[in-house]
C-alpha cells in the first residue's frame, strides 16, 4: 500500500509536469488533427468509391472514431528508450536505482503520469473533430467507458513490452532501434492504421495471435462496439500481461546483474 | 584559397559532416536501417489498403509507391543531407548562429551543410530503391523521377526554410515549426484525389504538399508540361520568399552570448 502511494505520487508529479506547459500540449494535438483530417479524406473517398455504408462492420463515423481511439493511444504512449538510454549513458542510473521504489515500477508510474492526461486530451480533441466533420457524435458514454476500461490493461501491456525492450539498454547502451522496430510492428499488426477486420485473412490470423492488437485494436474497437467481446479481451490482456510482465522482470533482473558486473 | 578550393569547400564540408556521423558506425547504420523499415511499413499499409480497395480515384498501389519514392528521396535530401534545416528555429532561439556569422563563408549554406541527420539518409536510400525495384525504370522514367525529386526537394526546402525562419520573428517557434513540418510531410504522402474543397486549396498554397501528391501521375505516369511548369514556378517563388524571410530575419537576430567553437 505504501509502495502504491509512492507510485501514485510519482505519477501525479509527472502529470503535473505535463500540464505545466498547456500550450505545448495543445500544439502537440496538431499532428493528431492532421492525421485525422488525412484519414477522414482517405476513408470518405474509400466509402464513396465502394458505395458502402459499412466497411469491416463500421460506418464512416465509427471508422473515424476507431482511428481517434488508436491514434490517441499511440500518440500518448510512453517513450522509455530515450529516458532509460540517457540514464545508462550518463550514469544517472546509479542514482535511480537507489530510490526507495522499484526502478521498473517507477518507470511505469512516470509513464502513467505522462500518458493518461495526454490520452484524454487526444480523445477529446479527436472526437470533437469527428463530430464536427460528420455532424454526429458517433461515440456513446458506454463506448468511452469500455474504451477507458480496456485501455488500462492495454497501457500496462504496452508499457511492459516497451519497458522490457528499453531495458536492453543495460547491455546495448541504446535501445532506440529495437523499440523503433517494435513500434512499427504495433503500427501494422496492432491495427493502428487499419482495423484487423479489413486485413487479408492470413495477416489477420497472425495479428490476432500476437499481443500487439490487444494494446491498440482491442480498446479502440470498444468505441464503435461498446463491451462487444469484452470479457475475452480482458482475459487475453491478463494472460499476456502475465507473460510480458514475467519477461520484463527477467530482463530487469539480468540487466541489473550485468550492470553490477560492469561496476556501474 | 584557390578557386578549386573555394568550389570544393561546400562538398568537403558535407563530406566532413557525413564522416563525423559515420564515426559511430553501428549507430549510423542502425538509424538508416530503422528509417528504411519505417518507410517500408508505410508501403505495407498501402499494400494492405489496396489489397482490399484496388483503385482510389484512378490511383493504384504503384502510384503510391511512386509517391513514396519521390517524397522519401526529397525529404532525405533536404532533411538528411541538410541536417540543420529542420533545426534552424531551435538554433536561432538558442543563439547558436553566432559561430556561423563570424566566419567568412555565407552563413546559410555553411549552417545547412554542417550537420547530417543520419536517420533521413535512410529515406535517400529507400526512395531510389523503391523506384528501381518496383517502378520499372527506363531512361525516360529515370529522368522524370529525378525531375520530380528535384521539384519536390525544392518545395520542401523553401517551405521548411520559411517555417524555421519564423523563429526570428516569433521567438519560441520550434514546436510550431516541427508540428507544421510534420503536417507537410504527412500530407505529401497521400494520393492527391482524396483531398477536396478548401483542403485542396490549402495544399496548393499555404501547405504546398499538393504539388508533391500530384507528381506520381503528372510527372511520372503521364507527364503534364503545364503542371511541371507550374510546380517549377511555385518552387522558385517559394524559395525566393524563403531567402527573403531568412535575410530579413537575420537582421533581427540577437546573439545569445553562447560560446561555441567549430573544430
Amino acid at each position: 500500500m505504501k509502495e502504491l502511494r509512492k507510485l501514485a505520487a510519482v505519477a501525479l508529479a509527472y502529470a503535473r509536469s505535463v500540464w505545466a506547459y498547456p500550450g505545448a500540449e495543445v500544439l502537440r494535438t496538431i499532428f493528431l488533427l492532421v492525421i485525422l483530417v488525412v484519414f477522414l479524406s482517405l476513408w470518405r473517398t474509400t466509402y464513396g468509391a465502394m458505395h458502402a455504408a459499412r466497411l469491416g462492420g463500421l460506418s464512416l463515423a465509427q471508422m473515424l472514431e476507431y482511428l481517434v481511439g488508436t491514434e490517441a493511444i499511440i500518440l500518448s504512449a510512453p517513450r522509455f528508450a530515450e529516458r532509460i538510454g540517457d540514464d545508462v549513458r550518463t550514469g544517472g542510473l546509479a542514482v535511480q536505482l537507489t530510490r526507495p521504489v522499484s526502478y521498473p515500477l517507477f518507470q511505469f508510474a512516470v509513464a502513467a503520469g505522462e500518458s493518461w492526461p495526454r490520452l484524454l486530451l487526444n480523445l477529446a480533441v479527436g472526437s470533437a473533430l469527428v463530430a464536427l466533420v460528420t455532424g454526429t457524435l458517433p461515440v456513446s458514454a458506454a463506448g468511452v467507458a469500455a474504451y477507458l476500461l480496456a485501455y488500462l490493461p492495454a497501457f500496462l501491456l504496452y508499457a511492459a513490452l516497451f519497458l522490457a525492450l528499453a531495458l536492453t539498454s543495460f547491455w546495448l547502451e541504446d535501445a532506440w532501434a529495437i523499440t523503433f522496430v517494435a513500434s512499427r510492428m504495433v503500427m501494422i499488426l496492432g491495427g493502428l492504421l487499419v482495423p484487423l477486420a479489413l486485413f487479408p485473412p492470413v495477416l489477420s490470423r497472425i495479428a490476432r495471435i500476437l499481443p500487439l492488437q490487444l494494446m491498440v485494436y482491442g480498446p479502440a474497437r470498444q468505441l464503435a462496439r461498446p463491451f462487444a467481446g469484452f470479457p475475452s479481451l480482458l482475459l487475453d490482456q491478463a494472460i499476456w500481461l502475465l507473460i510480458l510482465g514475467g519477461l520484463l522482470w527477467l530482463i530487469y533482473r539480468k540487466g541489473v546483474q550485468a550492470l553490477h558486473v560492469q561496476g556501474g | 584559397m584557390s578557386r578549386a578550393d573555394r568550389l570544393l569547400f561546400w562538398p568537403r564540408l558535407l563530406f566532413g559532416a557525413l564522416r563525423a556521423q559515420a564515426a559511430y558506425r553501428g549507430a549510423f547504420w542502425l538509424s538508416i536501417g530503422a528509417m528504411v523499415l519505417n518507410d517500408g511499413v508505410w508501403l505495407v499499409f498501402w499494400w494492405l489498403y489496396f489489397s482490399r480497395f484496388p483503385v482510389v480515384h484512378g490511383w493504384h498501389l504503384t502510384d503510391v509507391a511512386a509517391l513514396w519514392a519521390i517524397g522519401a528521396t526529397a525529404i532525405g535530401l533536404t532533411h538528411g543531407l541538410l541536417g540543420n534545416l529542420p533545426r534552424l528555429a531551435q538554433l536561432i532561439m538558442q543563439g547558436e548562429l553566432d559561430v556561423y556569422l563570424s566566419l567568412p563563408k555565407s552563413a546559410l549554406p555553411h549552417l545547412l551543410l554542417s550537420r547530417v541527420h543520419v536517420a533521413n539518409l535512410g529515406d535517400v536510400l529507400f526512395g531510389p530503391a523503391v523506384f528501381l525495384l518496383l517502378l520499372h525504370p527506363t531512361l525516360v522514367r529515370t529522368a522524370l523521377f529525378l525531375l520530380a525529386v528535384v521539384l519536390a526537394a525544392a518545395i520542401f526546402f523553401g517551405f521548411t526554410l520559411v517555417l524555421q525562419s519564423l523563429a526570428f520573428f516569433l521567438g519560441r517557434a520550434d514546436l510550431l515549426a516541427e508540428q507544421v513540418s510534420i503536417s507537410m510531410i504527412t500530407f505529401s504522402t497521400y494520393p492527391s484525389p482524396i483531398f477536396q474543397g478548401a483542403l485542396r486549396l490549402l495544399l496548393f498554397t499555404l501547405l504546398p504538399a499538393g504539388f508533391i501528391d500530384v507528381m506520381p501521375v503528372s510527372v511520372l505516369r503521364a507527364p503534364d508540361p503545364s503542371f511541371i511548369a507550374e510546380a517549377a514556378g511555385f518552387a522558385v517563388l517559394l524559395n525566393l520568399v524563403a531567402l527573403f524571410t531568412w535575410r530579413t530575419g537575420l537582421r533581427r537576430y540577437e546573439s545569445g552570448n553562447l560560446f561555441q567553437a567549430r573544430m
